[in-house]
């Protein structure tokens, strides 16, 4: 048997419910099929409700089998929203990358002083010199606030995200992905959205 | 969502759930009914939109066990049916399988029985593959999306051929996973419905019951065959090599990406399985002789290593067999590459190192815990309900029920006692106050659950006089499960209008006499109709009538209808947090450097139910 798991490209998407993390998800995966790449995502569970942790395991590669990624094997965390961002760090292998938006949408434990906020800088600290992994921070819905709504968070991150060494699809699919699956009315904007996340970043 | 739809060939990315209603099409089923539950919803959904274009029968029933009949008569009819649920759903609906199993089917007949292992959304994991063994027909389990829709197609032709019902069991790692789907040949269906008479058949009592049982266990030999043949048992093997794993369903992902990780690739033999009832036989008694050792590595109960075990027994086979049983895996949550790869390391006697991680517990991320959305009538609901109770100085018991409402459980509102199944919150509230537990009883349920299985359990409550408050919080909606409608709304699964079956007639019928209709929102008059509803000598029902506030701001937003917004005066606001402590709005955002609250007005929904909690009167709408 061959080995795959080094061969495929795992990311693990974070953010609030209604961001639309299962949608970049999905428009990361549609556009690998496009390429003629296997593809999973495995979803965390979501209610209808809004404002609670949502996150997807996306797998891209040759041949794709599980829907879920080992703790530790992700190339890329991409995280729409700063905390849910570190909420899955676990899964980031050594040398990996995360690329985090730096909103953040306040759990109400924190506003009441039931709990704190990690502290960015030691975050920071404890990522690239202990697991010797890169940080990428983007003010993602301030950019995408400016092209007209901040529910163009999604495609901004995955603008950045296809600026990454190694990642295995190339931005025309993603293009077709979005034309494809995002909302009609939000299919231009998304479009202006992820080319802007593009530019937000020097290819890695 | 025209992908399901797409020609024979294409290469396209489907959920699981997408890929079982494009197998059911490709089969060309003439009639699909269920009963909303994660992970299964997005079966009947995605048919839905698709049913009058492809001419088929396509609603959702008010339960599971009247939408598993409802499909028998149509099987009977000699269409082909499916019928989607999640697993706690065939609790309810295993009446009516048992007995269809005896009877047996016309058109073919598929059960989607959607497992919940891990109980991501449910109050159990329990594994049905025992239901299928109950009935004592075959269930098959696909491992991704393409075998999702493959297993969908043949499981009609095996039913209709059988005349059996057949189960489809799927997990949340099947039923909600994206892949790459081939698609296939559709069958476009002419079928005429008739109906066979044959009350020696169909009215199943007594002697017929008996023989239909006989004919039932005559078939199983023959549908282990079929299965035993299926092209989804998959065998990979190493010359040599005499050590295996047996694996099922979805777990087989599992075991392909542990063997990877481990580097074992030439080291073990795998077979998989599509079945666990019947067990494909020949295949895994020759797989036991050539291997000496045997894991296997199924989700949820050891039914396979069960079989396996009994089987090695029967066939004097001495492999050691390890799995479940003997704690290499856990018989409790679903697995996952890691636990797979854990017990894998530990079957080959090789060293595993948990792929070095950075720890969660390096830092801490706050968790978010369950809250309603901004402006969900819930919220308003509770936080009424809460002022009531603490002022009445009595003793109260509030049971809950199963839908977005139960996060009631949660803070700010810690109101909920119980919940264990759908219109439980009603029977056992009448349980509790029969047994004089407490001074009040209230049961909390909503409108859909309410339909579900709530109707019985009132009527009961007025025949057995016990005096039970219940509140049916009426969002106009099945929320939790992606809004689906219901009897009380007034239209389909495709959006055609019916007939709304007014839930105040309903209760009023069940001869409760006092029925009250108020709106959430309105926190005084609600407060009111509450107290006077604890009063009210005798059993009670207060319906809160509010549509879903997620559903209204994505139905405004679609016709273009403007919000209002409000937004917190910050000369007024003085940083009580009283709104952000007792309400939990999740549009109420506090700055902690100016220790005042904001409303993200793109959060917002125009509620307006802040206005009157702030002592302050800080918060005014601000037009739209
Ligand atoms: C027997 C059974 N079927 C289905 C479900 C899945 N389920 C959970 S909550 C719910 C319905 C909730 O609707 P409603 O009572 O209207 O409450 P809402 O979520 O709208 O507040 C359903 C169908 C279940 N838990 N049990
Ligand atoms: S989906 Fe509707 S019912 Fe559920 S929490 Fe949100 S607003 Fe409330």
């Amino acid at each position: 048997m061959s080995k795959t798991v080094e061969k495929s490209f795992n990311v693990v998407l974070a953010g609030v419910g209604g961001q639309g993390v299962i949608l970049a998800a999905t428009i990361l995966a549609n556009a690998a099929v496009r390429a003629g790449l296997s593809a999973r995502v495995g979803q965390t569970f979501t209610a209808a409700q809004r404002i609670g942790s949502v996150s997807a395991h996306v797998r891209l590669g040759r041949v794709i089998h599980s829907p879920l990624i080992g703790v530790g094997d992700a190339d890329v965390i991409l995280g729409l929203e700063f905390l849910e961002g570190l909420r899955y760090l676990n899964y980031l292998k050594r040398g990996g990358l995360l690329i985090v938006n730096t909103y953040i949408f306040p759990p109400r434990q924190i506003m009441l002083g039931q709990s704190k906020y990690p502290d960015p800088k030691e975050v920071e600290d404890i990522v690239v010199k202990k697991f010797s992994a890169k940080v990428i921070k983007v003010n993602a819905t301030e950019v995408a606030k400016s092209i007209g709504s901040s529910l163009l968070t999604n495609t901004v991150m995955l603008g950045v995200l296809s600026r990454v060494s190694g990642f295995p699809i190339d931005h025309r699919y993603l293009v077709e992905s979005i034309r494809e699956r995002s909302p009609s009315k939000y299919v231009e904007l998304n479009i202006k959205a992820f080319n802007t996340g593009r530019k937000l970043i020097p290819q890695l | 969502m025209s992908w399901i739809l797409g020609n024979p060939g294409n290469r396209v990315l489907l959920l699981g759930n997408e890929a079982i209603a494009r197998g059911a099409i490709e089969a060309g089923v003439n009639f699909v009914i269920g009963y909303p539950g994660t992970p299964s919803s997005e079966i009947l959904a995605a048919l839905a939109r698709v049913a009058d274009k492809l001419g088929i029968y396509v609603n959702w029933a008010i339960n599971e066990k009247v939408a598993l009949e409802t499909a028998v008569g149509a099987s009977l009819s000699g269409l082909r049916s499916l019928v989607t649920m999640k697993h706690v759903g065939v609790n309810v609906a295993a009446d009516p399988l048992m007995t269809l199993a005896y009877i047996g089917v016309i058109g073919g007949f598929v059960l989607i029985s959607a497992d919940d292992p891990q109980c991501h959304t449910s109050q159990t994991e329990q594994d049905n593959r025992y239901y299928a063994m109950l009935a004592k027909i075959p269930v098959l389990e696909p491992t991704n999306p393409q075998e999702a829709k493959d297993m969908t197609r043949i499981a009609f032709s095996i039913s209709e051929e059988h005349q059996i019902p057949v189960m489809l069991r799927s997990t949340p790692r099947l039923s909600h996973t994206f892949g790459e789907v081939v698609l296939g040949e559709i069958t476009k269906s002419s079928r005429k419905p008739s109906f066979p008479r044959d009350p020696d058949r169909w009215v199943c009592v007594g002697p017929t019951a008996l023989r239909r049982h006989k004919i039932l266990e005559e078939k199983q030999n023959k549908i282990k065959e079929v299965i035993d043949n299926l092209d989804f048992n998959k065998l990979i093997l190493n010359n040599a090599v005499d050590i295996g794993i047996i694996t099922v369903g979805v777990a087989y992902n599992y075991v392909l990406y542990a063997i990877d990780k481990l580097n074992i690739g030439d080291k073990v033999n795998v077979l998989k399985i599509c079945s666990s009832n019947p067990l494909p036989e020949k295949n895994v008694l020759s797989f036991l002789k050539r291997n000496r050792k045997i894991l296997i590595v199924e989700e949820l109960d050891p039914i396979v290593e069960k079989q396996v075990l009994a089987l090695a027994k029967k066939f004097n086979i001495d492999t050691e067999i390890y799995g479940k049983l003997d704690g290499f895996l856990p018989l409790v949550g679903e697995l996952n590459p890691d636990t797979v790869a854990i017990a894998i390391a530990k079957f080959m006697n090789i060293p595993y190192e948990v792929t070095e991680k950075l720890s969660t517990t390096d830092f801490s991320v706050p968790q978010r815990g369950l809250a309603f959305c901004a402006g969900c009538p819930h919220r308003a609901t509770y936080y009424s309900l809460r002022k009531v109770l603490r002022e009445i100085k009595k003793s109260y018991i509030v049971t809950g029920d199963i839908g977005c409402y139960t996060i009631g459980k949660a803070s700010p509102f810690n109101i909920l006692d119980t919940c264990i199944c759908m219109g439980a919150s009603i029977s056992m509230a009448s349980g509790f106050e029969l047994s004089k537990a407490s001074d009040v009883v209230i049961a909390v349920i909503g409108d859909s659950t309410f339909l579900h299985n709530g109707i019985p359990p009132l009527i009961n409550a007025v025949y057995n006089n016990s005096k039970i408050k219940v509140l049916i919080l009426d969002n106009e909606t099945t929320a939790m499960t992606g809004h689906q409608p219901h009897p009380g709304t007034g239209y389909t699964a495709t959006g055609a209008k019916s007939k709304k079956v007014l839930i105040e007639d309903l209760a009023k019928a069940c001869g409760v006499e006092f029925v009250k209709i108020v709106d959430p929102y309105n926190l005084k008059e609600t407060q009111k109709v509450l107290r006077e509803a604890i009063e009210f000598n005798g059993p009670a029902v207060v319906i809160l009538r509010r549509t879903c506030a997620l559903l209204y701001s994505r139905m405004a937003r679609a016709k273009g209808i403007k919000l209002k917004k409000y937004a917190v005066v910050q000369d007024k606001c003085r940083g009580c947090l009283l709104c952000i402590r007792d309400f939990g709005c999740p549009a109420m955002i506090y700055d902690s450097s100016t220790k005042k609250v904001h409303i993200d007005p793109f959060l917002c929904t125009g509620c307006g139910v802040c206005v009157d909690i702030c002592p302050f009167n800080a918060i005014e709408e601000v037009g739209q």
